[in-house]
């Protein structure tokens, strides 16, 4: 059983220390242009050297999504970032465009790994793209296990399979809903995620939907956190956490999860616990299931009310500092004198912490921390360091 | 210029065949948003026309995989030699045949240098996605060494889903409905998008056909679409009579056969992606 490489998203510098400082192998980011992150805050190139240089100071790899569909004028000045982006030390280019795969290939020595928006889901695709210099298939998020096990069974490259976060509920890559609607292009990084939306169903002039209520296609986001061990033993080369667009809090905690496990996994000693969902719902802001692994999502992967995102409340801080009689936290979400809160450790156990005592940004005692990104500090008694991040129990 | 015209059923191909249209599409089991053509379907619109061209919208997953090669092998023994596939691993099999291989992912392909690559690996026409303006249309008309083809008349798919999506809501909510006639209405938008659900899923359409009927003299291309998936045979033979004469007729013309509204879609609307 060869060990799977744990791939976390980072949508900043931030997010991709702490995916690695909480045990990611590698992380994915996104570059100023050609991602489908449009809109995010993205790396410039002077981040992603720096990232790459922290990455590999801590054996972790980087891979940068160029995963759009180009339309002609996204094509000039392509070359030239791709150069750059070697130069600058990426491990890897996410490519959905067989343009971009061509050009990678051709003008740099990067490996090419296929992005899920080309819905690979059988062996002869997975070969058509080998050919083509493809190293890595990231495969349909669609693939049920006895579909993975078969392609990986008849296919000599590496594959690459989701595991936790946002779901599309269509097949990826042929989604125009977003275009069509709203005129933003779904393909290079506009989608407006009008699956999320709500809809009547309609049968010629009679509205279905008026008495039983709005339609809407959106799902559950995904964890395969029970079939982590399955995939070990599948030999799929890497499990990719989604969600680049998420906060430092969720990136650690879902990573410290999946390192337990994978870690667990290869030390002989895993056995699921229902634990490790429940750690996951804490950072999750919609549902979170199993889906497709073992079957094709019902309606209860599907959530009719439209958007419902429910961000979380829990996470309170993140430690900034440790001296030696005070820890220095920044504030996130409320929490006060009396509370019972949870240290969660890069590749440690996590403690409980009472909050006995609590001071402001000048030492001085207060009961609450109520300001986002405010300076609070609390007694100094526990095992914790900086970028522990600290959360209501 | 050359049409191509999806046909619904045997009988339509007839009548294709008898207004000299030589590029007609059929269906197979794998273009499961279509009425499918049988084999012996397939046989006796193949007898009715040798170029007959045989389509595989789907997306195709490993557990059915072997079928659907075997299902190709029984085309290729009949005679058939022309295909329009979706998923890139039937392109990889249909390689090794002597046939000529259209790619049509509906979305995906919006630039010259993409098609050059696809024409350089065995794929002998492409159908450029729908998104696009006739600028960049014309563009990669420009630059592009192989065959293509703009889908100028008819709704196509904008979203497809291997889940039951119609179904999850009739269990959720308790109620049942026939999946005849189905859409989704977006209020905001006052549009109203059809929608099937079959076995594979389902699949959700434009709120309008493409109609390019005044459009077709500015474009750049061999070979244009006609896919009127919402109309019956004699409307849709109407409307391939149109376009065989296309000078002669505008848009309102076509709006006078069809209940659907038409469109000229993305012809002169660029998208954006970053706000």
């Amino acid at each position: 059983m060869i060990k799977p490489e744990l791939l976390a998203p980072a949508g900043d510098l931030k997010k991709l220390k702490i995916a690695i400082l909480y045990g990611a192998d590698a992380v994915f980011i996104g570059g100023q242009e050609y991602g489908l992150r449009a809109n995010a805050s993205n790396f410039s190139v002077e981040e992603i050297k720096e990232g790459c240089e922290y990455a590999h100071a801590n054996n972790a790899k980087v891979y940068v999504t160029t995963n759009i569909f180009f339309h002609n004028e996204n094509i000039d000045g392509f070359i030239d970032y791709i150069k750059s982006l070697e130069s600058a030390g990426v491990d890897a280019f996410i490519c959905a465009d067989i343009y971009a795969i061509k050009m990678i290939k051709e003008h740099t020595n990067v490996e090419v790994h296929l992005s899920t928006q080309q819905s690979v889901m059988n062996k002869h695709s997975i070969k058509f793209f080998e050919e083509l210099g493809v190293s890595r298939i990231v495969l349909a998020r669609e693939c049920s296990r006895d579909e993975i096990d078969k392609m990986k069974k008849a296919s000599n490259i590496e594959l690459e399979v989701f595991i936790h976060g946002s779901m599309c509920i269509g097949y990826s890559g042929r989604c125009m809903l977003s275009n069509h609607m709203t005129a933003r292009d779904a393909n290079r990084g506009g989608c407006s995620q009008n699956c999320r939306w709500e809809y009547d169903i309609t049968q010629g002039n009679e509205v279905i939907s008026k008495e039983f209520g709005k339609f809407s296609m959106n799902p559950d986001d995904l964890t395969h956190v029970k079939y982590i061990h399955e995939m070990c033993e599948l030999g799929i080369e890497s499990l990719k956490v989604e969600g680049r667009m998420r906060s430092i809090y969720y990136i650690a905690n879902v990573v410290h999860v999946y390192r337990t496990i994978i870690d667990k996994v290869f030390e002989g000693n895993y056995s699921y616990d229902d634990q490790y969902y429940k750690e996951l719902v804490k950072s999750a802001n919609r549902y979170i299931s199993s889906q497709y692994f073992d079957d094709i999502p019902d309606y209860k992967g599907q959530n009719f009310g439209g958007r419902d995102e429910n961000p979380s409340k829990d996470f309170c801080g993140i430690v900034l500092d440790v001296e030696d009689d005070m820890i220095k936290i920044e504030q996130r979400n409320y929490f006060e004198v009396g509370d019972v809160l949870e240290v969660i450790r890069p590749l440690l156990p996590n403690l409980e912490y009472e909050v006995t005592e609590l001071f402001n940004s000048k030492k001085e005692p207060i009961t609450v921390a109520r300001h986002p990104q405010e300076i609070v500090y609390i007694p100094n008694g526990i095992d914790v360091f900086t970028d522990c991040m600290i959360r209501r129990k | 210029m050359e049409l191509i015209v999806v046909a619904n059923n045997l009988e339509h191909v007839r009548t294709l065949c008898e207004l000299k249209i030589n590029n007609i599409v059929v269906s197979s089991k794998y273009s499961s948003y279509r009425q499918e053509f049988s084999i012996d379907d397939i046989t006796k619109a193949y007898e009715l026309n040798n170029n007959i061209v045989v389509s595989f919208y789907d997306l195709i997953s490993e557990s059915i995989i072997d079928e659907v090669t075997s299902y190709i092998d029984k085309l290729i023994e009949i005679g058939v030699a022309n295909f329009i596939v979706n998923d890139f691993g039937l392109v990889q099999y249909l390689k090794q045949f002597d046939v000529t291989i259209t790619y049509d992912s509906i979305t995906t392909s919006t630039n010259y240098e993409t098609i050059n690559i696809l024409n350089s690996v065995g794929i002998n026409k492409v159908v450029l996605g729908r998104e696009i303006t006739v600028k960049e249309i014309n563009e990669i008309a420009d630059n592009a060494k192989c065959d293509l083809i703009v889908h100028i008349q008819g709704a196509f798919p904008i979203f497809t889903s291997i889940r039951k999506l119609l179904t999850n809501y009739s269990k959720a909510k308790d109620v049942s409905f026939s999946n005849d006639n189905l859409a989704l209405y977006q209020k905001e938008r006052s549009a109203k998008y059809p929608i099937i659900e079959n076995d594979n899923g389902v699949v959700m359409f434009t709120s309008y056909d493409q109609c390019g009927i005044e459009d077709i003299s500015k474009i750049n291309v061999k070979y244009f679409l006609i896919d009127q998936v919402f109309s019956s045979n004699e409307d849709s033979l109407d409307i391939v009579k149109m376009y065989m004469d296309y000078k002669s007729y505008k848009l309102e013309d076509i709006q006078a056969k069809c209940n659907n509204k038409q469109s000229k879609g993305f012809f002169y609307k660029k998208t954006m992606y970053k706000l």
